[in-house]
């Protein structure tokens, strides 16, 4: 059934495709078949394929029964990590990428690190563990920011 | 000859073999490092080149070149990331043998396998450049449209079990292709939601992190109380490939997938990854042991990492004879050649006949030290895997994230391989081939391109299919391609023709 969801996405989203390539202007002297024509064709396509596979799903009833892999994505460890890392991707705007790796990767570790072994480790070990990441974000930051020059998102703080 | 020992004797110079050394280590650095890649390699050496001479600005950025594209197996071996586009093929069994513990020898086998593919390209650079470019450039739109649906037919067809969901896959990867402005008049925004930094459409680099590498970490953060792989190997300070895996019986694979990577090169626009991907499916195709591919074995790694360098002296084919590039790290080397007040193209051969020996020379010997550099650091790489996933995932996130900032200095693409990442994990995990969908993605607009010219030359696609040419062939070839492998994989009609099959021996 999930997998007949997941198809159903598609082609609803090739509709609305369909629907919005209606306002897209032909030039008078494009013989291409223009903005539009290539677009159509996959979609198009698109929609017969996930069709015809949706008939299959619902013809044989193993297919049907088969369970789709979507949702585990958002439970235990991984529903964790997807978790850390839209808030990284929010921290980043928000704080600024030098400062967003640092707790980034300083939370998810431990948190992993925990899930792995049930500990967080000893205290000095997680102070040498907490000095290597912020070391390594350092690092590529400086040689991202300072050397090949690449603008990195600085946050309110303006780093 | 005297054009060819005066070339000579300017490589063997110890300042330009120093540049193909540091150029082919950056490559391979970049290479590996997913979200980094070979044109953000050249483009910012390319302000470094201007202060050297042109020899030694092309021993640079032709190192970098050729280590960017070897590279990209490192990540794709193992961690299942491809590092570049060109490396993809190269996960379907580079990663499988890594979890079998022989992450080294997949390694050893890959650059091996890239070292014959440049080898051989480099070669056919230097005697069949010219007669090669003539052939391709023959081609007209109508002709690479056909290659191109050709190209993706084989490999949505070939690639995973079940046809109907390569074509699913194909078709999405050619739809996110369609974002952004269109191709051919760049007036149209299409499919933006108002999103201005769409309207440049989606980045592969982009795409290549979103459906590979976010699948992938999301994956192993589910199997963080697993064992650790451990990559078995010698201590011994120069690795290649085991006996069993460079022997005699390899020699057809590695000349069909160089001849394939080189013919894919000389054709602008089709690019590396396209080659690997052909190659491999051309080698499952071939292959005695079918079963055996994407389980973890060497024929995969040498048809993907054989084709993906060979396309790199190909691409310098209708360079230097033409002045079109054949990618976009080509585009770079060449405006760097004509900063230096070379002109490419025809007249090159003329005005310039040692340079293109050069070119020729520097080709082979930075895929020499590209093979010295990798088999020489394998231990080192293969210990990437023994580091636990707790340390492992989150510093590879944060190379993706400073990966995907620096393609268009903006992390809006950062939250979008978050989306691309969740599309990736759903299809790959109820196996929808995710290689046709960036096949479909990579090859998307230049298809189009070509049909819709093919439409204003001709006049329509009947017309287009009533001209006798490689394009019509290529069709009609993509469409029996689709049909055999829909009959073939049909399992209903398999179980029909084995019911036949017995019924009629019971009879007997």
């Amino acid at each position: 059934m999930g997998e007949i969801i997941f198809l159903v996405f598609f082609i609803v989203l090739c509709l609305l495709g369909f629907g919005e390539s209606t306002t897209w202007k032909v030039l008078e002297n494009d013989t291409s078949g223009g903005p539009a024509f290539w677009p159509r064709i996959i979609m198009a396509a698109l929609i017969l394929c996930c069709v015809i596979r949706i008939i299959m799903i619902l013809r044989d009833k193993e297919e049907f029964r088969k369970k789709f892999v979507f949702l585990d994505l958002f439970y235990g460890h991984r529903g964790v990590f997807l978790l850390a890392l839209v808030l990284y991707a929010v921290g980043i705007a928000v704080l600024g990428f030098l400062i967003a790796t640092i707790l980034f990767l300083n939370i998810i570790v431990s948190v992993m690190y925990y899930f792995a072994r049930g500990t967080l480790g000893k205290p000095v070990f997680i102070a040498v563990r907490t000095v290597c990441l912020c070391a390594a974000a350092f690092g590529v930051y400086y040689f991202f920011d300072s050397i090949l020059r690449i603008m990195v998102p600085t946050g309110i703080f303006g780093i | 000859m005297s054009n060819f020992l005066d070339a000579l004797g300017s490589v063997m110079n110890p300042e330009v073999l120093l540049l193909i050394l540091v150029g082919t280590f950056v490559g391979i650095i970049f290479g590996a490092i997913p979200g980094l890649n070979t044109p953000i390699a050249v483009a910012l050496l390319l302000p470094f080149s201007y202060k050297l001479g042109t020899i030694p600005a092309v021993a640079l950025l032709l190192g970098v070149y050729m280590g960017g594209i070897s590279g990209g197996l490192v990540s794709a071996i193992l961690l299942r990331i491809p590092g570049t586009a060109a490396a993809i093929a190269t996960t379907f069994d580079g990663y499988p043998m890594t979890r079998k513990g022989l992450g080294a020898e997949a390694m050893a086998i890959g650059t091996f396998g890239s070292f014959i593919g440049g080898a051989f390209s480099a070669i056919v650079l230097a005697f069949l450049a010219a007669p090669l470019t003539k052939i391709a450039i023959q081609f007209g739109p109508w002709d690479y449209f056909g290659l191109m649906v050709f190209a993706l037919s084989l490999v949505s067809a070939l690639v995973g079990k079940n046809v109907l969901k390569g074509y699913i896959s194909m078709l999405i990867g050619l739809f996110i292709s369609c974002i952004g402005l269109s191709s051919l008049d760049g007036l149209t925004k299409r499919f933006t939601l108002g999103m201005y930094q769409l309207e440049g459409g989606v980045s592969m680099v982009i795409l290549i992190i979103g459906i590979y590498a976010v699948p992938e970490i999301l994956r192993a953060a589910g199997r963080l109380k697993e064992d650790v792989t451990t990559a078995h190997f010698e201590k011994k300070r120069f690795y290649v490939p085991g006996k069993e895996n460079r022997g005699k019986k390899f020699w057809p694979l590695w000349l069909q997938s160089s001849i394939i990577g080189t013919f894919i090169g000389i054709m602008p626009g089709l690019g590396s990854s396209t080659g690997a991907m052909l190659s491999y499916t051309a080698a499952q195709k071939t292959s005695k042991e079918k079963e055996k591919f994407s389980t973890g074995c060497a024929e995969g790694i040498y048809a993907s990492e054989v084709a993906n360098n060979a396309v790199t002296g190909g691409a310098l084919i209708p360079m230097l004879s033409l002045g079109i590039p054949g990618d976009s790290v080509t585009a770079i080397i060449m405006a760097a050649l004509i900063l230096q007040g070379i002109s490419v193209g025809p007249l090159l051969f003329t005005q310039h006949p040692d340079l293109v020996y050069v070119i020729v020379l520097v080709t082979f010997l930075a895929n020499l030290a590209m093979f010295v550099i990798q088999s020489l650091g394998i231990p080192l790489f293969a210990r990437i895997v023994q580091v636990p996933r707790y340390y492992l995932l989150p510093l590879i996130v944060m190379c993706c994230a400073i990966g995907c900032i620096s393609v268009n200095n903006r992390l809006f693409d950062f939250y979008l391989i978050i989306v691309l990442g969740i599309l990736g994990y759903a299809m790959e995990n109820n196996n929808y081939p995710l290689p046709p969908l960036l096949l479909g993605f990579i090859l998307g607009s230049d298809t189009e391109l070509y049909l819709r010219r093919s439409l204003m030359y001709y006049g329509s696609f009947g017309n287009c299919m009533k001209m006798f040419s490689a394009g019509t062939v290529l069709v009609i070839a993509a469409v029996v391609v689709t049909v055999v492998a829909l009959a073939m994989k049909s399992e209903t009609l398999m179980s029909r023709l084995r019911r036949k099959g017995s019924a009629g021996t019971g009879k007997k």
